[in-house]
C-alpha cells in the first residue's frame, strides 16, 4: 500500500513539475526582456545590477540599505509625485531658458515619447514633453511624468532612435522613481524624524526642501551613477520595446564622448563619465536579443527638425 | 489493491493531462484601458474587442511581438505583447500626506494607472512658485506643458509611419 502511494505520488510530482516550471517562467518573462535580471540566489535588483555593471560591494551595501530605508517608509503617491514634478518642471523652465514654445517640434517629441512611454512599466502615467530653450546639451526628467529637453540637445542628435536612446533613459528615471527615492533616503539619513508624518504637519515649508533637494539632485549635482547606469539600461530595453535600434543611445554617447572636455554643459556635471556609460550600454546592447527591421528613422528626425 | 495501483496511476496522470487548457494557461491582464484584441497578429487585422485596464486574458501561445489569447467570454485573438501585464494595477504609494506639505487636508491616495485622471496644475505647485517668486511665463510654460497632447490616433499614425511599436516590420 504506502509502494502504491508512492508511485501514485511520483506520477503526480512529474506530470505536474513541468506544469509549474512553464507556468513560474511565465510566456511575458520570455517575449518582454527583462532589462535588469535579479541576481541569482535570491539576491535584489541591486545585487543584479551591481554584480553585472561591477560596483564594489561596500558601495552596494549603502546603496541597499538606503534603498531598504525608502521602501521602509511609506512610498510617495502619484498625487503628491505629480506636485513635485509640477515644482521641479517650473524650476526647469526657470533655471534653462524658458519653455521653446514650438507646435510641430513639441508634437513630434512627444509622439517618440509616448511611443516609449506606452511601453514602459509604468504606461498609464500622464506623460508630458517640453523643449527648453537653452543651447546647452541637457536632458531632464521630473517625477510624476515631466520630461524636458534642451534645443541644444535635439541639435546635437541625427536621428529618432537617438532621440529615442535619450528619452528611454528619461522615461527610466521616472519608472524606476529614482529621484523620489533618493530624495527620502537622503531626507531620512540627514535628520530621521524629518519626513515623519508628525513633521510634515508641523514643517509647512518642507515642500520647498523637497524641491531644493530635488533640484539640486537633477541640475547641479547629478544622482548616483549607478542610478544613472541603470536607466542606460532600462531606457536601452524600453527604446527596443517600442521598435527602434538601442544603437541610438550608443550614437549619441560616442558623439558625447568625443566633446567631453571641450563642453562645459552641465549633463557633464551631473551624469558619469560618458566612457563609462558606453561600456556598460555596449555589453548590454550585446546581450539584448538581435530583432529584425528595429527604426533608426534618420530622414523623419531630420525633417522633423527643420520646424526647429 | 496492489492490482489496482497502474489504473490509479493511469486514471490520475489522464485527468492531468485532460484538465482544461485554461486551467493550466499562463493568465495576463490589459496594461491599460482601450487595448486592442485582434483578429490576426497584426494591428490592421480586424479588431475583435477592446479590453478595459486590467481586464484578464488566457494566454494561448504568441508570434512574434503578439500574444494570442482567449478572453473570458471566449473570443480568441491577438494583442500586442507590450500592452499585457502580469499583474493588476495595485495601489501605488498613499502614504505621504501632500496636505502635510502645505498644512492644509488630507489628500487620500490614488492608484497607479489612474491615466488622465489628474488635470491642471495642483494648488501646492502653484502656491510653491507664487512663494519662490517664479515668473509667471514659467508657470503658464507648465500649464502649456500639461495642456499639449497627442491624440492616440495620431500616435497610431505616428507609428504605422515609422513602422514602429506594434508596426514593426510591416510592409
Amino acid at each position: 500500500m504506502p509502494y502504491a502511494i508512492r508511485i501514485v505520488l511520483g506520477a503526480l510530482m512529474l506530470l505536474v513539475a513541468p506544469v509549474g516550471t512553464t507556468l513560474g517562467a511565465g510566456l511575458l518573462d520570455q517575449l518582454q526582456q527583462i532589462p535588469i535580471p535579479s541576481a541569482p540566489g535570491g539576491g535584489s535588483v541591486i545585487d543584479g545590477v551591481g554584480g553585472m555593471l561591477g560596483v564594489d560591494q561596500k558601495k552596494l551595501d549603502l546603496v541597499k540599505k538606503g534603498v531598504q530605508t525608502a521602501q521602509a517608509m511609506q512610498p510617495i503617491n502619484e498625487e503628491a509625485e505629480r506636485a513635485l514634478g509640477e515644482t521641479i518642471a517650473v524650476e526647469a523652465f526657470r533655471r534653462f531658458g524658458g519653455l521653446y514654445r514650438n507646435e510641430p517640434l513639441t508634437r513630434y517629441l512627444s509622439l517618440v515619447g509616448r511611443s516609449i512611454a506606452e511601453v514602459t512599466d509604468r504606461p498609464n502615467l500622464n506623460y508630458h514633453f517640453a523643449i527648453l530653450d537653452s543651447p546647452e546639451e541637457n536632458a531632464f526628467a521630473a517625477p510624476g511624468g515631466f520630461v524636458f529637453v534642451t534645443l541644444g540637445l535635439l541639435r546635437a542628435l541625427s536621428s529618432e532612435s537617438e532621440l529615442a536612446g535619450v528619452l528611454g533613459h528619461e522615461l527610466a528615471h521616472i519608472n524606476r522613481k529614482h529621484m523620489l527615492n533618493t530624495l527620502q533616503r537622503g531626507s531620512l539619513l540627514s535628520n530621521v524624524t524629518e519626513l515623519s508624518m508628525a513633521a510634515l504637519d508641523k514643517d509647512p515649508k518642507l515642500l520647498g526642501s523637497a524641491v531644493d533637494q530635488l533640484s539640486d539632485l537633477l541640475f547641479t549635482r547629478g544622482l548616483d551613477k549607478d542610478l544613472e547606469f541603470e536607466a542606460d539600461q532600462y531606457g536601452l530595453d524600453y527604446a527596443q520595446r517600442a521598435g527602434y535600434t538601442p544603437n541610438g543611445l550608443r550614437v549619441y554617447l560616442q558623439r558625447l564622448a568625443r566633446k567631453q572636455g571641450a563642453s562645459r554643459s552641465v549633463f557633464f556635471t551631473t551624469h558619469p563619465p560618458v566612457d563609462e556609460r558606453l561600456q556598460r550600454v555596449e555589453r548590454r546592447i550585446a546581450a539584448m536579443p538581435k530583432e529584425p527591421h528595429l527604426a533608426i528613422l534618420q530622414d523623419r528626425f531630420k525633417r522633423n527638425m527643420s520646424a526647429m | 489493491m496492489t492490482q489496482s495501483t497502474p489504473i490509479l496511476m493511469f486514471v490520475l496522470a489522464g485527468w492531468l493531462v485532460s484538465l482544461p487548457g485554461h486551467l493550466l494557461a499562463e493568465t495576463l491582464y490589459a496594461a491599460k484601458s482601450g487595448v486592442e484584441v485582434n483578429q490576426d497578429p497584426s494591428p490592421t487585422s480586424k479588431i475583435l474587442a477592446t479590453l478595459e485596464r486590467d481586464a484578464p486574458v488566457q494566454v494561448l501561445g504568441n508570434k512574434d511581438r503578439y500574444v494570442q489569447v482567449k478572453l473570458a467570454n471566449g473570443t480568441k485573438g491577438w494583442v500586442y505583447q507590450f500592452k499585457l501585464a502580469k499583474n493588476t494595477a495595485k495601489p501605488e504609494g498613499g502614504a505621504i500626506n501632500l496636505a502635510a506639505l502645505t498644512g492644509g487636508g488630507n489628500i487620500h491616495a490614488k492608484e497607479a494607472r489612474s491615466g488622465g485622471s489628474i488635470r491642471g496644475m495642483q494648488p501646492v505647485a502653484v502656491g510653491y512658485a507664487k512663494n519662490r517668486h517664479i515668473d509667471e511665463n514659467h508657470i503658464r510654460s507648465l500649464e502649456w506643458m500639461e495642456w499639449f497632447q497627442v491624440s492616440d490616433k495620431e500616435l497610431m499614425t505616428f507609428k504605422k509611419e515609422g513602422r514602429i511599436g506594434e508596426f514593426l516590420g510591416s510592409k
